[in-house]
């Protein structure tokens, strides 16, 4: 009986910068059962030096890392001659026409618009290395989309993924029914973090509005209704510490519905939480 | 409903687009069951006909018809009083608990809830009704 056959990743380096930490475990774990060898970062600075040490056959880059924007870094690496083909994955960038155009004009970087699930991004990584035909079924994937392009410059024989759409379905990459789960609940989350911002501004809107009218009952209602669901939702995709700030901002508007001359003394505790807030959802997105 | 519940099919309740996106991907995923979702609690009867959900996943704060009203509107018609209902609230006090159970829910999950252990919590608690 022949040996199987190798995975035709089988023993490629590539280096995935990504600060989400549960989403690049995911990531690595689905790239390592493709035969890559992988080694992680978390900011641009782990990314320069792991290119360094590493020397990969590519890079899987988030678009925003703790340390700042990951566009001008790649201007920096290509203007130090590094040619490394860069998987660029942005939850936000690439709807940014001109953070869009500045990508677009550097050699050997395919983008990927987050959120996305595992199999996508292998699929696409291994079309920017030229590794196999694009697979595709006819099974439909709403919510995934890619802005592929074929890259130029010494990279030019690097296959761009394939556009994937709703009509043309998902990358037929096998993988554990778990992973696939994982992956699904962390392309939601991440999408919900994109729009956590907003949702604790909402909050804000309505409480400062009923604490400026505090025998307003509907109103405060209405408040603690928002601040509730914030509380559940922000909580169920993991953002625990929004869903706490949520929570305190619902028992303070119930110590007002039931007594409203606190809602003075209270004002300035309803600011601080819905700062911190605030600040966490914006680091989250 | 008897020790080894076999679930095809659940229904989710809730107002939150999100918390149906996610429940239903959790479940989906991480069960294999087919869910339907429900953004209010408005013809909830009529749709439990329809869909023949195993299980009920109901949220009690709803704007219209809350939690309470539509699991008594569940239990109150006979073509629908045998579905069980689970309460997926962000309520925690324990009296509440009591309650909803006296209600006919046959228990409560917490919001936040784990979206990979969503429906393992489901399940133990219909094995445990």
């Amino acid at each position: 009986m022949s040996p199987p056959a190798e995975p035709a990743a089988a023993g490629l380096r590539v280096v995935m910068v990504e600060d989400d930490d549960f989403f690049r475990r995911l990531i690595v774990e689905a790239l390592k059962a493709r035969g890559f060898e992988v080694t992680e970062g978390r900011t641009t600075a782990d990314a320069q030096r792991l290119l360094a040490e590493v020397r990969p056959a590519a890079l899987v880059l988030d678009g925003l890392l703790p340390d700042g924007n990951s566009i001008p870094f790649l201007q920096r690496l290509r203007a130090q001659g590094d040619q490394t083909p860069v998987l660029f994955t942005s939850a936000f960038y690439l709807r940014d026409r001109q953070a869009a155009a500045q990508l677009r004009s550097l050699p050997a970087v395919v983008t990927l618009q987050k959120p996305v699930q595992a199999p996508q991004l292998v699929q696409a990584l291994e079309n920017l290395l030229g590794l196999g035909e694009p697979k595709v079924t006819p099974r439909s994937l709403p919510r995934i989309s890619t802005d592929a392009r074929t890259p130029t410059g010494p990279h030019a024989a690097v296959r761009a993924p394939p556009r994937v759409t709703p009509s043309q379905g998902t990358p037929a990459v096998a993988r554990p029914p778990a992973a696939d789960a994982e992956a699904r609940v962390a392309a939601l989350t991440q999408e919900f973090g994109g729009v956590l911002g907003s949702k604790v501004a909402d909050l804000r809107a309505a409480a400062t509005a009923a604490l400026g009218a505090p025998q307003d009952a509907k109103r405060m209602e209405a408040a603690i209704r928002v601040a509730h669901s914030l509380r559940g939702t922000a909580g169920s995709f993991g953002y625990q510490g929004v869903s706490a700030r949520a929570g305190e901002v619902e028992e303070l508007l119930r110590d007002v519905l039931d007594n409203p001359s606190l809602a003075g003394s209270l004002r300035s505790s309803l600011e601080k939480i819905l700062a911190e807030a605030g600040q966490l959802a914006a680091r989250k997105a | 409903m008897p020790p080894g519940v076999d679930i095809k099919c659940a229904l989710l309740v809730d107002d939150e687009p999100e918390i149906l996106r996610l429940g239903k991907v959790s479940m989906e995923a991480f069960k294999g069951w087919r869910v339907a979702v429900s953004a209010g609690a408005a013809g909830l009867v009529e749709r439990v006909v329809s869909e023949r959900p195993d299980v009920i996943l109901l949220d009690l704060m709803m704007p219209g018809i809350d939690g309470l009203t539509a699991l008594a509107q569940l239990r109150e018609d006979e073509r629908t009083c045998g579905v069980p209902v689970v309460i997926v609230s962000a309520g925690d006090r324990p009296e509440e608990a009591v309650r909803y159970r006296q209600l006919g829910a046959v228990g409560i999950i917490a919001k936040p809830f784990n979206p990979r252990t969503l429906g393992d919590q489901v399940v133990a608690l219909l094995e445990a009704a």
